[in-house]
């Protein structure tokens, strides 16, 4: 398995494989992240479209110093707040963090596997947005909770809090469904 | 926690379905920018293993080492055949000299036999730990701190521990003695042929051997070097050395089992001298 400081010199080099590798490595998490916070997979699908370009555009200048799938995270969670805000903007009056679930309208986009993953799917649902985005972006943005707090502007604690609360309610709505 | 622990293991596996072409549409404009900017990159003058020597702070090259890198990336610019070959060293060399901690094992044989291995264990930071076995067991550890500018060699079997002051230039030479990247560079810098492509221990690798290579300390009369890089990840994974010694006996070393960029910390080079060892000053010996 290479390193991410060895496919980031991949992709300096102008090896499409390295770039193929990173998205191989976090391309799923990545859409998990920009689905979570758009709500829609074409739409997430386009956000990973724009964060790859952009980071070959800048590959040049680019060092990694962290974690890469931490940093493609934040590129991911970036770009679909400036989505968001430009959709708000044409469409006043909608509620940025309208409650949704994550698996519907769109259910069938989420990938068919157990019973009991759906049941943490639809859990996950009916979580709070923002409990939603933190769990999310942590688990499968590797976002360390600084960082959200960094990317979102609010408290470490309020993120920590918010992710606590998460997985209680979580556990409040599955009990003990969830199994090992 | 446990409910904690389990629930973060199934969120994890959620994953939204994709069309097979999602990939394609996603890293298709990316892909094609890239080779734009590598089309426009070998156009100019310098080559790109230049801008990475100048300004990585973490690569020490000294003398033999920058003439080599130097060498083998003239080679690939002003050569009239594009010589993928001497690129691909040169590729090497640059991996090598990002690596900061490594661990190895080399064994040494005389004349068909084997007189026990060395693993190496090698940060930059924390130093050298040594342990050479015979046998199956430790027989040697040693314990090279730059820290504390001390070697402490620990014998198990005598149950005895010997802690010896070092010089700023003792320092120097026993990590460049520990440190199989000089061997590296020192077979690069001779005329080598290139190997078939073989697999070893699973791994994809190509190959070197260089006769004669410039050796610097080894003193082996018709010596063969030949190394072996993971076609994956243009790293070392098998270097071996033989030749004649002055007696007259033939040598053959080889490291192996490398872990480049390994995760080492301070413990992994903490010298453990259990109580009822005794300490042997170097006067006394």
């Amino acid at each position: 398995m290479l390193e991410d400081s060895q496919l980031v010199r991949k992709v300096k080099r102008g090896e499409g494989d390295g770039l193929c590798r990173i998205y191989e490595k976090y391309g799923e998490s990545l859409l998990m992240v920009a689905t979570v916070l758009l709500r829609d997979v074409a739409t997430a699908e386009d956000v990973l479209h724009d964060v790859f370009v952009s980071f070959v555009e800048g590959i040049a200048e680019f060092e990694l110093t962290g974690n890469l799938k931490s940093y493609l995270a934040k590129c991911v969670a970036n770009n679909a707040r400036d989505r968001l805000r430009a959709k708000n903007r044409k469409a006043a009056g909608l509620n940025e963090f309208e409650p949704a679930c994550l698996g519907s309208p769109r259910a069938e986009q989420i990938v068919a596997m157990d019973e009991q993953l759906e049941r943490v799917n639809q859990a996950l649902g009916q979580l709070p947005s923002e409990q939603r985005e933190v769990i999310i972006l942590h688990l499968h943005g590797g976002m360390k909770f600084r960082e959200i707090s960094s990317l979102q502007g609010i408290s470490i604690n309020t993120i920590q809090g918010q992710y606590r609360y998460g997985i209680e309610k979580l556990r409040s709505i599955l009990g003990s469904e969830v199994k090992k | 926690m446990r409910f904690a622990k389990n629930i973060e293991r199934l969120i994890l596996k959620l994953r939204i379905k994709t069309e097979p072409e999602t990939k394609e549409r996603i890293l298709g404009d990316a892909l094609e920018t890239l080779e734009k900017l590598k089309q426009v990159d070998t156009t100019k003058a310098r080559p790109n293993i230049w801008r990475t020597i100048m300004k990585d702070r973490r690569i020490e090259l000294v003398g033999a080492a920058a003439i080599v890198i130097a060498a083998l990336a003239a080679m690939r610019y002003f050569s009239d055949s594009i010589d993928g070959s001497s690129f691909a060293w040169a590729r090497v060399a640059e991996e090598v000299e990002q690596m900061d901690t490594f661990t190895y094992r080399k064994r040494t044989t005389t004349d068909g036999l084997q007189e026990g291995e060395t693993v190496l264990h090698f940060s930059p930071q924390y130093g050298v730990r040594l342990g050479r076995y015979s046998g199956g067991k430790v027989s040697v550890r040693e314990f090279v701190l730059p820290a504390e500018k001390v070697v402490i060699t620990i014998i198990p079997q005598q149950k005895k521990y010997v802690r010896m002051p070092l010089t700023a230039d003792e320092l120097r030479q026993m990590r460049q003695a520990s440190d199989p990247r000089r061997l590296i560079r020192q077979f690069m810098s001779g005329r080598y042929t290139d190997l078939d492509r073989d697999n070893i221990n699973g791994v994809e690798v190509y190959g070197m051997e260089v006769k004669n290579p410039p050796l610097s300390d080894e003193m082996l009369e018709n010596a063969v070097g030949r190394l072996w890089v993971s076609v994956e990840t243009d790293l070392p994974v098998r270097m071996e050395l033989e030749g004649v010694a002055a007696d007259g006996s033939r040598i053959k070393m080889v490291i192996d089992t490398f872990r480049w960029d390994a995760e080492l910390t301070e413990s992994d080079f903490g010298p453990t001298i259990p109580p009822d060892y005794t300490v042997e000053t170097p006067e006394s010996k």
